[in-house]
């Protein structure tokens, strides 16, 4: 049992890897080095300037607790299994056990470094004792989460497959979304049921561009559910840093870093129907499919850039934002007609 | 009109699935590969589709070579495939619409035609509908709908009866002799021979990737004097290949 379920890990991690090492190329890993030093800097830099009033705490708590969504119960268990394993169950709920132990420890160690991260302001609003009482609470909390998880998969002399099944599909999906955020993710299964948000602006697509391309592109993009949300996260993200970021170099920098983000989050767009056969049958003219592409790219850097220069232009009022504006806008462009083509390997494509 | 394949030899990695085939069809008729599993029909279809390269030999529609000319060959095509491939982020409507734009189609002009196949596949109320809404028949008939309405002068099908109830197979089967009375180059494979007989010119038995036979049903059981059903020559054929 546990040679089988070893197997499935490491191959588990070796996919994850391949995905990874794929995402963390020389230009993203020297992006975020720049934007994570900044923000380091910036951070500690400000955090005598942080006060303990109720909208900090607040702020700390709520970013705290989406800290729990990290990390889940690890069980690697497939469909086949609940008929070829079925003779194994006693081994198979050992193996359970064991990894329910392993996804807490692991689980505990995520969760402490990453209230780390959070430790200087605790330190500072609440002092030393109530930040460790916190930390300690914070990780019983996230202990609990899993033994429920785990107690809902074994439950007394049984296992309950159709709550462990959809339950590791999620966890792998939710890997998936993450790393489909930075590169494209074959494996990731979408949920593609209609919004009326989004179906109302499809509708007006149709006058504006007809082409086989668009029509892909725009559907995928609004209705896999799979970029709305993380884009939407990012541009928030991106106002926030543009906004509270007292330092406007600083502000500038996390500007360009969320447009050079979310060029990797328009990514997989381009190659999602590329090995359809009916687009492999049908349409042969890459040229278009890059136009429309880009388009696409215009259509969703446009409002995003806009708001981030609004924040940038609400927190920093002196004549040296032009400069910072320009920057960004420049960037943006350099982004949408120079690099996402490379990025997409839009020569390759056209080779083959 | 014509499709003409010459010494075509192709296949995955270093094995030749498919051995020298020569054939050539006329426009306005219709060609059915007929074999077992594994012998080399839906290899041959990637080839003609444009899916697959050749490894030697040649294919050309109308004098456009797949090779050479693929654009302007694969826009002269349409295709239905074995198993239903439809994108899942769009409606019915919208794949229609993609079709269009694919096709470079005039949709005012089509607007009857496409409300005519709709109609036929009992579709014409389902336009919103996502592919997770069909059934693997409905997804074979909209697959059916999107290829008919190219009107396409070379029309490409794999086992196009398989998954569709009896009502669409005879829907189906007129609409492909209207296809073939209005001039299109038609070819399909199949195992229902019988269902197909009545409309197709010419049968190309395909043995391990090499033709056997060709011509009517009454020319293939000709090469084959002993057998009296197509069952009784695919068993024979079987049986050849398990003795090497």
């Amino acid at each position: 049992m546990d040679k089988i379920f070893n197997r499935r890990r490491e191959l588990s991690f070796q996919r994850n890897f391949r995905y990874l090492s794929r995402a963390f190329n020389d230009q993203f890993i020297g992006f975020l080095f720049i934007a994570v030093a900044l923000l380091g800097y910036e951070y500690l830099h400000n955090l005598n300037s942080i006060h303990g009033n109720w909208l900090t705490i607040l702020l700390v708590l709520f970013a705290s607790s989406s800290f729990l969504f990290f990390g889940d119960l690890s069980t690697y268990i497939q469909n086949a299994d609940q008929i070829f394993l079925i003779a194994d169950l006693p081994d198979l709920k050992k193996y359970l056990k064991k990894s329910f132990l392993r996804s807490l420890l692991l689980n505990i160690l995520l969760q402490f470094f990453l209230n780390l991260l959070l430790m200087p302001i605790l330190l500072k609003i609440f002092g030393l004792v109530i930040s460790l009482i916190y930390l300690f609470l914070f990780l019983l909390a996230k202990t609990f989460l899993l033994i429920l998880k785990y107690r809902n998969i074994v439950k007394d002399n049984r296992v309950d497959w159709t709550y462990g099944i959809n339950s590791e599909l999620r966890r792998v999906n939710r890997i998936n979304i993450f790393l489909n955020f930075f590169t494209d993710v074959k494996e990731l299964k979408h949920d593609n049921r209609p919004t009326k948000i989004w179906d109302w602006l499809i509708k007006c697509l149709p006058q504006f561009n007809q082409s086989f391309h668009w029509i892909l592109f725009t559907r995928y993009f609004f209705r896999s559910r799979q970029f709305m949300p993380t884009i939407i996260l990012t541009t928030f993200f991106g106002m926030a840093l543009a906004f509270f970021l007292p330092s406007l170099s600083a502000a500038t920098i996390s500007g360009l870093f969320i447009v050079f983000a979310l060029a990797y989050q328009m990514k997989p767009i381009f190659s999602h129907y590329s090995n359809h056969k009916m687009a492999q049958v049908y349409q042969r003219d890459g040229k278009r499919k890059l136009t429309d592409f880009q388009l696409l790219a215009v259509a969703v850097f446009v409002p995003i850039v806009l708001l981030l220069l609004l924040s940038l232009l609400a927190s920093h009022r002196k004549v040296s934002v032009l400069i910072s504006i320009l920057l960004i806008i420049s960037f943006t462009w350099v982004i949408i007609c120079w690099y996402l083509p490379r990025l997409v390997g839009f020569k390759y494509e056209i080779k083959k | 009109m014509t499709l003409k394949i010459s010494h075509l030899t192709g296949g995955y990695g270093q094995t030749n699935t498919i051995k020298d085939l020569n054939f050539t069809i006329e426009a306005g008729t219709v060609t059915a590969l007929i074999g077992l599993n594994g012998s080399g029909k839906t290899t041959t279809i990637n080839h003609v589709i444009g899916l697959m390269q050749p490894k030697s030999g040649s294919i050309s529609f109308n004098g456009q070579d797949s090779k050479s000319d693929s654009s302007n060959y694969q826009r002269n095509l349409a295709y239905i495939p074995e198993l239903p491939i439809i994108y899942e982020d769009l409606t019915l409507r919208e794949h229609i619409q993609t079709t269009i734009a694919a096709y470079h189609l005039d949709s005012k002009l089509i607007k009857d035609k496409i409300a005519k196949l709709l109609k036929v596949f009992r579709l014409e109320d389902k336009l919103a509908w996502f592919p997770i809404d069909f059934s693997k028949g409905m997804r074979q008939k909209v697959m059916i709908v999107l290829a008919l309405l190219t009107d396409a002068p070379l029309l490409v099908v794999d086992e196009p009866f398989i998954g569709l109830d009896p009502l669409a197979v005879s829907d189906l089967i007129d609409l492909l002799k209207e296809k073939k009375a209005a001039g299109t180059t038609i070819l399909m494979s199949t195992h229902l021979v019988e269902g197909a007989e009545k409309f197709v010119d010419q049968f190309l038995l395909i043995d391990r990737g090499r033709i056997r036979a060709k011509g009517k049903m009454k020319d293939i059981f000709k090469a084959f004097p002993q057998q009296k059903t197509i069952n009784e020559i695919y068993l024979h054929l079987a049986r050849e290949a398990a003795n090497g």
